[in-house]
Protein backbone atom coordinates (compact mmCIF):
# COMPACT_ATOMS: atom_id res chain seq x y z
CA UNK A 1 0.00 0.00 0.00
CA UNK A 2 1.35 3.39 -0.94
CA UNK A 3 2.18 6.14 1.53
CA UNK A 4 -0.64 8.31 0.22
CA UNK A 5 -3.12 5.47 0.73
CA UNK A 6 -1.94 4.98 4.31
CA UNK A 7 -2.40 8.70 4.95
CA UNK A 8 -5.81 8.57 3.32
CA UNK A 9 -6.74 5.58 5.50
CA UNK A 10 -5.81 7.59 8.59
CA UNK A 11 -7.85 10.50 7.26
CA UNK A 12 -10.84 8.15 6.78
CA UNK A 13 -10.52 6.99 10.37
CA UNK A 14 -10.51 10.59 11.55
CA UNK A 15 -13.57 11.50 9.49
CA UNK A 16 -15.56 8.42 10.52
CA UNK A 17 -14.43 8.90 14.13
CA UNK A 18 -15.43 12.54 14.07
CA UNK A 19 -18.77 11.70 12.52
CA UNK A 20 -19.39 9.02 15.15
CA UNK A 21 -18.51 11.43 17.95
CA UNK A 22 -20.81 14.09 16.47
CA UNK A 23 -23.62 11.55 16.11
CA UNK A 24 -23.25 10.36 19.69
CA UNK A 25 -23.33 13.94 20.99
CA UNK A 26 -25.98 15.24 18.61
CA UNK A 27 -23.57 17.81 17.26
CA UNK A 28 -23.78 19.48 13.88
CA UNK A 29 -22.40 22.71 12.50
CA UNK A 30 -25.51 22.86 10.34
CA UNK A 31 -28.00 23.06 13.23
CA UNK A 32 -30.29 26.08 13.45
CA UNK A 33 -29.42 26.51 17.09
CA UNK A 34 -27.89 24.94 20.16
CA UNK A 35 -24.19 24.53 20.71
CA UNK A 36 -22.10 25.98 17.89
CA UNK A 37 -24.83 26.00 15.31
CA UNK A 38 -24.22 28.73 12.76
CA UNK A 39 -26.84 28.22 10.08
CA UNK A 40 -29.91 30.33 10.71
CA UNK A 41 -32.90 30.99 8.52
CA UNK A 42 -35.25 33.92 8.98
CA UNK A 43 -37.10 34.51 5.75
CA UNK A 44 -40.80 34.57 5.09
CA UNK A 45 -43.16 35.51 2.30
CA UNK A 46 -43.76 33.76 -1.02
CA UNK A 47 -40.95 33.45 -3.54
CA UNK A 48 -43.36 32.74 -6.37
CA UNK A 49 -42.80 34.95 -9.43
CA UNK B 1 21.71 -19.18 -33.10
CA UNK B 2 21.12 -20.19 -29.50
CA UNK B 3 24.23 -22.28 -29.02
CA UNK B 4 26.81 -20.02 -30.61
CA UNK B 5 29.19 -18.32 -28.16
CA UNK B 6 29.90 -14.60 -28.35
CA UNK B 7 33.17 -13.83 -30.01
CA UNK B 8 34.54 -10.35 -30.58
CA UNK B 9 36.73 -10.00 -33.63
CA UNK B 10 38.83 -6.89 -34.26
CA UNK B 11 38.67 -5.70 -37.86
CA UNK B 12 39.94 -2.70 -39.78
CA UNK B 13 37.54 -0.42 -41.56
CA UNK B 14 38.04 -0.72 -45.30
CA UNK B 15 37.43 3.00 -45.66
CA UNK B 16 39.20 4.75 -42.76
CA UNK B 17 41.39 1.99 -41.37
CA UNK B 18 40.05 2.40 -37.86
CA UNK B 19 39.71 -0.62 -35.63
CA UNK B 20 36.18 -1.90 -35.36
CA UNK B 21 34.76 -4.80 -33.39
CA UNK B 22 32.58 -7.55 -34.75
CA UNK B 23 30.68 -8.79 -31.73
CA UNK B 24 28.10 -11.10 -33.27
CA UNK B 25 30.24 -12.77 -35.86
CA UNK B 26 28.27 -15.21 -37.93
CA UNK B 27 24.99 -13.28 -37.47
CA UNK B 28 25.96 -9.76 -38.45
CA UNK B 29 25.18 -8.74 -42.00
CA UNK B 30 25.91 -5.01 -41.90
CA UNK B 31 28.74 -3.40 -40.00
CA UNK B 32 28.82 0.37 -39.65
CA UNK B 33 32.21 1.79 -38.71
CA UNK B 34 31.98 3.76 -35.49
CA UNK B 35 34.79 6.06 -36.65
CA UNK B 36 33.71 7.08 -40.14
CA UNK B 37 30.18 5.72 -40.42
CA UNK B 38 30.90 3.68 -43.54
CA UNK B 39 28.60 0.70 -43.96
CA UNK B 40 30.53 -2.51 -44.56
CA UNK B 41 29.39 -5.92 -45.72
CA UNK B 42 30.14 -8.17 -42.75
CA UNK B 43 29.46 -11.27 -44.82
CA UNK B 44 32.34 -10.38 -47.16
CA UNK B 45 35.81 -11.39 -45.87
CA UNK B 46 37.16 -8.20 -47.44
CA UNK B 47 34.53 -6.02 -45.70
CA UNK B 48 33.22 -4.57 -48.93
CA UNK B 49 31.96 -1.02 -48.62
CA UNK B 50 28.20 -0.88 -49.04
CA UNK B 51 27.64 2.82 -48.44
CA UNK B 52 29.55 5.88 -47.39
CA UNK B 53 28.44 7.81 -44.35
CA UNK B 54 26.09 10.69 -45.00
CA UNK B 55 25.48 11.86 -41.43
CA UNK B 56 27.95 13.28 -38.96
CA UNK B 57 29.16 10.72 -36.44
CA UNK B 58 27.51 10.73 -33.05
CA UNK B 59 28.29 8.83 -29.88
CA UNK B 60 25.32 6.88 -28.50
CA UNK B 61 24.28 7.54 -24.93
CA UNK B 62 25.04 3.88 -24.25
CA UNK B 63 28.34 3.09 -25.99
CA UNK B 64 28.62 0.10 -28.29
CA UNK B 65 29.99 -2.91 -26.47
CA UNK B 66 28.35 -2.01 -23.16
CA UNK B 67 27.10 -5.06 -21.35
CA UNK B 68 24.22 -5.15 -18.91
CA UNK B 69 21.82 -7.56 -17.33
CA UNK B 70 18.19 -6.78 -17.85
CA UNK B 71 15.55 -8.92 -16.17
CA UNK B 72 17.91 -11.85 -15.77
CA UNK B 73 19.50 -11.84 -19.22
CA UNK B 74 22.92 -10.45 -20.06
CA UNK B 75 22.94 -8.26 -23.17
CA UNK B 76 25.64 -6.48 -25.14
CA UNK B 77 24.98 -3.37 -27.18
CA UNK B 78 26.05 -4.13 -30.75
CA UNK B 79 24.18 -1.54 -32.80
CA UNK B 80 22.59 1.86 -32.52
CA UNK B 81 19.90 3.49 -34.67
CA UNK B 82 18.19 6.83 -34.59
CA UNK B 83 14.76 6.87 -36.16
CA UNK B 84 12.20 9.51 -36.92
CA UNK B 85 8.59 9.73 -37.97
CA UNK B 86 8.82 13.45 -38.59
CA UNK B 87 8.65 14.33 -34.90
CA UNK B 88 11.34 14.29 -32.26
CA UNK B 89 12.40 10.75 -33.10
CA UNK B 90 13.78 8.05 -30.85
CA UNK B 91 16.80 5.78 -30.46
CA UNK B 92 17.02 2.03 -30.80
CA UNK B 93 19.88 -0.08 -29.48
CA UNK B 94 20.38 -3.53 -30.90
CA UNK B 95 21.24 -5.91 -28.06
CA UNK B 96 22.82 -9.30 -28.54
CA UNK B 97 23.10 -12.39 -26.40
CA UNK B 98 24.63 -15.47 -28.00
CA UNK B 99 22.05 -17.73 -26.35
CA UNK B 100 18.98 -15.50 -26.56
CA UNK B 101 19.60 -13.81 -29.89
CA UNK B 102 18.68 -10.17 -30.46
CA UNK B 103 16.62 -7.65 -28.60
CA UNK B 104 15.92 -3.96 -29.05
CA UNK B 105 16.27 -1.31 -26.39
CA UNK B 106 14.08 1.65 -27.29
CA UNK B 107 14.76 5.05 -25.83
CA UNK B 108 12.02 7.62 -26.47
CA UNK B 109 13.86 10.27 -24.50
CA UNK B 110 11.84 9.65 -21.34
CA UNK B 111 11.71 5.93 -20.78
CA UNK B 112 13.26 2.72 -22.04
CA UNK B 113 11.49 -0.34 -23.42
CA UNK B 114 12.95 -3.68 -24.37
CA UNK B 115 11.57 -5.39 -27.47
CA UNK B 116 11.73 -8.89 -28.89
CA UNK B 117 10.81 -10.07 -32.35
CA UNK B 118 7.72 -12.25 -32.36
CA UNK B 119 8.04 -15.69 -33.87
CA UNK B 120 4.27 -16.00 -34.34
CA UNK B 121 1.47 -13.86 -35.60
CA UNK B 122 -0.84 -12.22 -33.07
CA UNK B 123 -4.57 -12.78 -33.45
CA UNK B 124 -7.28 -10.16 -33.86
CA UNK B 125 -10.49 -10.34 -31.90
CA UNK B 126 -12.89 -8.05 -30.04
CA UNK B 127 -11.52 -5.07 -31.92
CA UNK B 128 -8.02 -5.59 -30.57
CA UNK B 129 -4.85 -7.52 -31.30
CA UNK B 130 -4.61 -10.64 -29.15
CA UNK B 131 -1.40 -12.21 -27.91
CA UNK B 132 -0.94 -14.60 -24.98
CA UNK B 133 -4.46 -13.87 -23.82
CA UNK B 134 -3.95 -10.13 -23.71
CA UNK B 135 -5.62 -7.51 -25.88
CA UNK B 136 -3.73 -4.63 -27.49
CA UNK B 137 -5.62 -1.54 -28.68
CA UNK B 138 -4.69 0.12 -31.91
CA UNK B 139 -2.76 3.31 -31.29
CA UNK B 140 -3.06 6.01 -33.92
CA UNK B 141 -2.73 5.24 -37.59
CA UNK B 142 -0.03 3.58 -39.62
CA UNK B 143 2.93 5.93 -40.03
CA UNK B 144 6.22 6.00 -41.88
CA UNK B 145 9.58 5.98 -40.13
CA UNK B 146 13.09 6.22 -41.48
CA UNK B 147 16.61 5.72 -40.18
CA UNK B 148 18.38 9.01 -39.46
CA UNK B 149 21.62 7.64 -38.12
CA UNK B 150 23.13 4.21 -37.66
CA UNK B 151 26.32 2.77 -36.22
CA UNK B 152 27.42 -0.71 -35.14
CA UNK B 153 26.48 -4.09 -36.50
CA UNK B 154 23.12 -5.47 -37.55
CA UNK B 155 21.62 -8.71 -38.70
CA UNK B 156 19.96 -7.01 -41.64
CA UNK B 157 21.17 -4.62 -44.27
CA UNK B 158 20.44 -1.36 -42.56
CA UNK B 159 21.27 2.01 -44.01
CA UNK B 160 20.47 5.64 -43.33
CA UNK B 161 17.20 6.59 -44.95
CA UNK B 162 15.78 3.07 -44.72
CA UNK B 163 12.02 3.42 -44.49
CA UNK B 164 9.35 1.22 -42.98
CA UNK B 165 5.66 1.67 -42.22
CA UNK B 166 4.71 1.09 -38.59
CA UNK B 167 1.47 0.20 -36.84
CA UNK B 168 1.37 0.18 -33.05
CA UNK B 169 -0.94 -1.68 -30.68
CA UNK B 170 -0.74 -0.90 -27.01
CA UNK B 171 -1.80 -1.92 -23.55
CA UNK B 172 -0.41 -0.57 -20.28
CA UNK B 173 3.21 -1.67 -20.04
CA UNK B 174 3.39 -3.38 -23.44
CA UNK B 175 3.28 -2.60 -27.13
CA UNK B 176 3.19 -4.68 -30.28
CA UNK B 177 4.76 -2.89 -33.21
CA UNK B 178 4.31 -4.07 -36.78
CA UNK B 179 6.95 -2.86 -39.25
CA UNK B 180 6.38 -3.32 -42.96
CA UNK B 181 8.28 -2.59 -46.11
CA UNK B 182 7.80 -3.84 -49.65
CA UNK B 183 9.26 -7.26 -48.95
CA UNK B 184 8.52 -8.20 -45.35
CA UNK B 185 6.51 -7.57 -42.24
CA UNK B 186 7.92 -8.04 -38.74
CA UNK B 187 6.20 -7.98 -35.36
CA UNK B 188 7.95 -6.85 -32.22
CA UNK B 189 6.63 -6.91 -28.66
CA UNK B 190 7.96 -4.21 -26.37
CA UNK B 191 7.96 -4.25 -22.59
CA UNK B 192 8.33 -0.91 -20.86
CA UNK B 193 11.11 -1.00 -18.26
CA UNK B 194 10.64 0.51 -14.83
CA UNK B 195 11.93 4.00 -14.14
CA UNK B 196 15.71 3.79 -13.72
CA UNK B 197 15.93 0.10 -14.62
CA UNK B 198 17.83 0.55 -17.88
CA UNK B 199 19.81 3.48 -16.51
CA UNK B 200 21.00 1.40 -13.58
CA UNK B 201 21.79 -1.62 -15.78
CA UNK B 202 23.79 0.38 -18.33
CA UNK B 203 25.33 2.79 -15.85
CA UNK B 204 23.87 5.99 -17.21
CA UNK B 205 22.29 8.97 -15.46
CA UNK B 206 18.80 8.20 -14.11
CA UNK B 207 16.01 10.27 -15.58
CA UNK B 208 13.57 12.43 -13.71
CA UNK B 209 10.09 11.04 -13.43
CA UNK B 210 7.46 13.10 -15.17
CA UNK B 211 4.12 12.11 -16.65
CA UNK B 212 3.00 15.09 -18.72
CA UNK B 213 3.54 13.33 -22.06
CA UNK B 214 3.27 9.59 -21.42
CA UNK B 215 4.30 6.97 -23.93
CA UNK B 216 1.38 5.14 -25.55
CA UNK B 217 2.17 1.93 -23.67
CA UNK B 218 3.13 3.55 -20.39
CA UNK B 219 1.30 2.07 -17.40
CA UNK B 220 -0.55 4.62 -15.32
CA UNK B 221 1.39 5.47 -12.16
CA UNK B 222 -1.92 6.46 -10.56
CA UNK B 223 -3.84 3.22 -11.11
CA UNK B 224 -2.79 1.41 -7.93
CA UNK B 225 -3.36 4.51 -5.82
CA UNK B 226 -6.78 4.95 -7.42
CA UNK B 227 -7.79 1.35 -6.66
CA UNK B 228 -6.59 1.66 -3.07
CA UNK B 229 -8.34 5.01 -2.63
CA UNK B 230 -11.63 3.71 -4.05
CA UNK B 231 -11.57 0.61 -1.82
CA UNK B 232 -10.69 2.60 1.31
CA UNK B 233 -13.21 5.32 0.45
CA UNK B 234 -16.00 2.79 -0.17
CA UNK B 235 -15.33 1.01 3.13
CA UNK B 236 -15.27 4.31 5.02
CA UNK B 237 -18.42 5.62 3.28
CA UNK B 238 -20.38 2.43 4.00
CA UNK B 239 -19.22 2.54 7.63
CA UNK B 240 -20.32 6.16 7.91
CA UNK B 241 -23.75 5.37 6.43
CA UNK B 242 -24.21 2.43 8.80
CA UNK B 243 -23.38 4.66 11.77
CA UNK B 244 -25.83 7.25 10.41
CA UNK B 245 -28.57 4.61 10.14
CA UNK B 246 -27.93 3.32 13.65
CA UNK B 247 -27.88 6.80 15.16
CA UNK B 248 -30.72 8.21 13.08
CA UNK B 249 -33.67 7.51 15.42
CA UNK B 250 -35.35 10.19 17.52
CA UNK B 251 -37.56 10.05 20.60
CA UNK B 252 -40.51 12.30 21.28
CA UNK B 253 -39.87 14.28 24.46
CA UNK B 254 -42.84 16.66 24.72
CA UNK B 255 -45.68 18.23 22.80
CA UNK B 256 -48.18 21.09 23.20
CA UNK B 257 -50.78 23.03 21.26
CA UNK B 258 -51.15 26.80 21.18
CA UNK B 259 -53.62 29.14 19.51
CA UNK B 260 -52.21 31.95 17.39
CA UNK B 261 -54.35 34.78 16.10
CA UNK B 262 -53.47 35.98 12.61
CA UNK B 263 -52.88 39.69 12.89
CA UNK B 264 -53.28 39.50 16.64
CA UNK B 265 -50.87 40.01 19.52
CA UNK B 266 -47.95 37.63 19.97
CA UNK B 267 -48.68 34.57 22.05
CA UNK B 268 -46.27 32.96 24.48
CA UNK B 269 -46.51 29.41 25.75
CA UNK B 270 -44.14 27.42 27.91
CA UNK B 271 -43.73 23.68 27.55
CA UNK B 272 -42.42 22.59 30.93
CA UNK B 273 -40.34 19.74 32.24
CA UNK B 274 -38.71 18.36 29.10
CA UNK B 275 -36.22 15.69 30.10
CA UNK B 276 -33.05 15.01 28.13
CA UNK B 277 -31.31 12.18 29.99
CA UNK B 278 -27.84 10.76 29.35
CA UNK B 279 -25.38 12.60 27.19
CA UNK B 280 -25.54 15.63 24.91
CA UNK B 281 -28.19 15.23 22.27
CA UNK B 282 -29.65 16.80 19.18
CA UNK B 283 -33.10 18.31 19.68
CA UNK B 284 -35.72 18.78 17.01
CA UNK B 285 -38.55 21.27 17.53
CA UNK B 286 -41.35 20.89 15.04
CA UNK B 287 -44.47 22.99 14.47
CA UNK B 288 -47.64 22.09 12.63
CA UNK B 289 -50.08 24.80 11.47
CA UNK B 290 -52.09 23.15 8.72
CA UNK B 291 -54.86 25.76 8.68
CA UNK B 292 -52.64 28.59 7.46
CA UNK B 293 -53.73 30.33 4.27
CA UNK B 294 -51.91 33.31 2.80
CA UNK B 295 -50.42 33.97 6.19
CA UNK B 296 -47.42 33.09 8.26
CA UNK B 297 -46.56 32.52 11.87
CA UNK B 298 -43.19 33.49 13.27
CA UNK B 299 -42.04 31.08 15.92
CA UNK B 300 -39.27 31.97 18.36
CA UNK B 301 -38.04 29.19 20.60
CA UNK B 302 -35.98 29.38 23.75
CA UNK B 303 -34.99 26.08 25.30
CA UNK B 304 -33.99 26.93 28.87
CA UNK B 305 -32.09 24.61 31.17
CA UNK B 306 -33.76 24.73 34.58
CA UNK B 307 -30.57 24.17 36.51
CA UNK B 308 -28.14 26.38 34.65
CA UNK B 309 -30.63 28.77 33.02
CA UNK B 310 -28.68 28.37 29.82
CA UNK B 311 -30.89 29.24 26.90
CA UNK B 312 -30.69 27.79 23.42
CA UNK B 313 -32.57 29.94 20.95
CA UNK B 314 -33.84 29.34 17.45
CA UNK B 315 -36.63 30.50 15.22
CA UNK B 316 -38.70 29.27 12.31
CA UNK B 317 -41.64 30.28 10.19
CA UNK B 318 -44.77 28.31 9.37
CA UNK B 319 -46.30 29.71 6.20
CA UNK B 320 -48.69 29.04 3.41
CA UNK B 321 -49.42 31.16 0.35
CA UNK B 322 -51.51 30.51 -2.73
CA UNK B 323 -52.92 32.41 -5.64
CA UNK B 324 -53.52 32.41 -9.35
CA UNK B 325 -51.61 34.01 -12.15
CA UNK B 326 -51.27 33.66 -15.91
CA UNK B 327 -49.82 30.15 -15.43
CA UNK B 328 -52.74 29.06 -13.29
CA UNK B 329 -53.04 28.27 -9.60
CA UNK B 330 -49.95 28.21 -7.42
CA UNK B 331 -49.16 27.58 -3.80
CA UNK B 332 -46.08 27.45 -1.65
CA UNK B 333 -44.89 27.50 1.93
CA UNK B 334 -44.19 24.99 4.67
CA UNK B 335 -46.83 24.65 7.38
CA UNK B 336 -44.75 22.11 9.33
CA UNK B 337 -41.31 23.67 9.84
CA UNK B 338 -38.69 21.84 11.86
CA UNK B 339 -35.55 23.22 13.43
CA UNK B 340 -32.76 21.30 15.04
CA UNK B 341 -30.58 22.26 17.96
CA UNK B 342 -27.08 20.90 18.20
CA UNK B 343 -25.55 19.13 21.17
CA UNK B 344 -27.94 20.10 23.94
CA UNK B 345 -26.55 19.07 27.36
CA UNK B 346 -28.59 16.59 29.44
CA UNK B 347 -31.02 18.02 31.98
CA UNK B 348 -34.55 19.27 32.46
CA UNK B 349 -35.67 22.06 30.17
CA UNK B 350 -38.54 24.42 29.59
CA UNK B 351 -39.35 25.43 26.08
CA UNK B 352 -40.60 28.99 25.68
CA UNK B 353 -42.45 29.48 22.42
CA UNK B 354 -43.39 32.94 21.23
CA UNK B 355 -45.61 33.01 18.17
CA UNK B 356 -47.05 35.88 16.15
CA UNK B 357 -49.39 35.45 13.19
CA UNK B 358 -49.35 37.69 10.10
CA UNK B 359 -51.56 38.01 7.09
CA UNK B 360 -50.01 38.27 3.67
CA UNK B 361 -51.94 40.82 1.60
CA UNK B 362 -51.13 40.21 -2.05
CA UNK B 363 -53.24 43.20 -3.19
CA UNK B 364 -51.16 45.53 -1.04
CA UNK B 365 -47.86 44.60 -2.52
CA UNK B 366 -46.52 45.67 -5.85
CA UNK B 367 -47.00 42.42 -7.72
CA UNK B 368 -49.42 40.72 -10.06
CA UNK B 369 -50.65 38.02 -7.71
CA UNK B 370 -54.32 37.54 -7.11
CA UNK B 371 -54.77 35.94 -3.72
CA UNK B 372 -57.68 33.75 -2.75
CA UNK B 373 -58.98 36.31 -0.34
CA UNK B 374 -60.26 39.71 -1.36
CA UNK B 375 -60.40 42.77 0.88
CA UNK B 376 -63.58 41.74 2.63
CA UNK B 377 -62.46 38.25 3.30
CA UNK B 378 -59.13 39.71 4.41
CA UNK B 379 -60.93 41.72 7.06
CA UNK B 380 -62.86 38.63 7.98
CA UNK B 381 -59.73 36.62 8.72
CA UNK B 382 -58.03 39.30 10.79
CA UNK B 383 -59.11 37.50 13.90
CA UNK B 384 -58.68 34.00 12.57
CA UNK B 385 -57.07 31.77 15.19
CA UNK B 386 -54.81 29.06 13.97
CA UNK B 387 -53.99 26.07 16.15
CA UNK B 388 -50.28 25.29 16.19
CA UNK B 389 -48.96 21.96 17.46
CA UNK B 390 -45.47 22.02 18.91
CA UNK B 391 -43.44 18.84 19.24
CA UNK B 392 -40.03 18.38 20.85
CA UNK B 393 -37.92 15.27 20.09
CA UNK B 394 -34.40 14.30 21.07
CA UNK B 395 -31.86 12.42 18.99
CA UNK B 396 -31.91 12.05 15.23
CA UNK B 397 -29.39 12.51 12.48
CA UNK B 398 -28.21 15.69 10.82
CA UNK B 399 -28.28 15.22 7.05
CA UNK B 400 -25.62 17.91 6.71
CA UNK B 401 -23.22 15.84 8.81
CA UNK B 402 -23.71 12.80 6.57
CA UNK B 403 -23.25 14.86 3.44
CA UNK B 404 -20.15 16.61 4.78
CA UNK B 405 -18.64 13.28 5.86
CA UNK B 406 -19.26 11.68 2.48
CA UNK B 407 -17.80 14.66 0.63
CA UNK B 408 -14.66 14.59 2.79
CA UNK B 409 -14.27 10.84 2.33
CA UNK B 410 -14.76 10.87 -1.42
CA UNK B 411 -12.55 13.85 -2.28
CA UNK B 412 -9.35 11.83 -2.48
CA UNK B 413 -10.82 8.89 -4.48
CA UNK B 414 -12.37 11.40 -6.88
CA UNK B 415 -9.00 13.11 -7.30
CA UNK B 416 -7.25 9.75 -7.79
CA UNK B 417 -9.81 8.72 -10.43
CA UNK B 418 -9.42 12.07 -12.17
CA UNK B 419 -5.62 11.73 -12.25
CA UNK B 420 -5.69 8.14 -13.52
CA UNK B 421 -8.15 8.74 -16.32
CA UNK B 422 -6.46 12.02 -17.18
CA UNK B 423 -3.24 10.08 -17.63
CA UNK B 424 -4.99 7.43 -19.73
CA UNK B 425 -6.54 10.13 -21.91
CA UNK B 426 -3.13 11.69 -22.51
CA UNK B 427 -1.60 8.27 -23.17
CA UNK B 428 -4.12 7.42 -25.86
CA UNK B 429 -4.72 10.93 -27.14
CA UNK B 430 -3.79 10.50 -30.83
CA UNK B 431 -5.94 7.39 -31.28
CA UNK B 432 -7.80 7.19 -34.56
CA UNK B 433 -9.93 4.25 -35.62
CA UNK B 434 -9.89 5.25 -39.30
CA UNK B 435 -7.01 3.01 -40.22
CA UNK B 436 -8.06 -0.12 -38.34
CA UNK B 437 -7.48 -3.30 -40.26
Amino acid sequence: MSKSSILYGIFCLLVVGGFTYATMNGFSPFAQGGTRGFVRTAAYGPTHK
Amino acid sequence: MSDAPSTVRALSCTHCGGTISLRAAGYTVSLICEHCGTTLDATDPDLRIIAQATAAMRVPLIPLGTRAEIRGTAWEVVGYLEKSDGGDGWAEYLLFNPYQGYAFLLDDGRRFSIGFLLDRLPGYDWGALQLDGEGYKRFGTRYATWVKFVVGEFYWRVAEGEKVRVSDYVRPGKMISCEENDTERTWTRLFMLDWGEAEKAFGIEPRRREYSTPSPHEPSPYRDKMVEAVILGAIAAVTLLLIAMMGGGSTRAASAEMQVAIGGAPVTQVVRGIEFPGRNTAVRIGARANQLDNSWIELDYSLVNRRTQASFDASSVAERYSGRDSDGAWSEGDTTPNIKLSSIPPGTYDLVVEASGHRWAPGGSNNSFTGNAGIFSSLAVENTVIPVEIEVARGGMFGGNVLLGLILLLLWPAYAIFRHYGFEARRLMPVSEDDDE
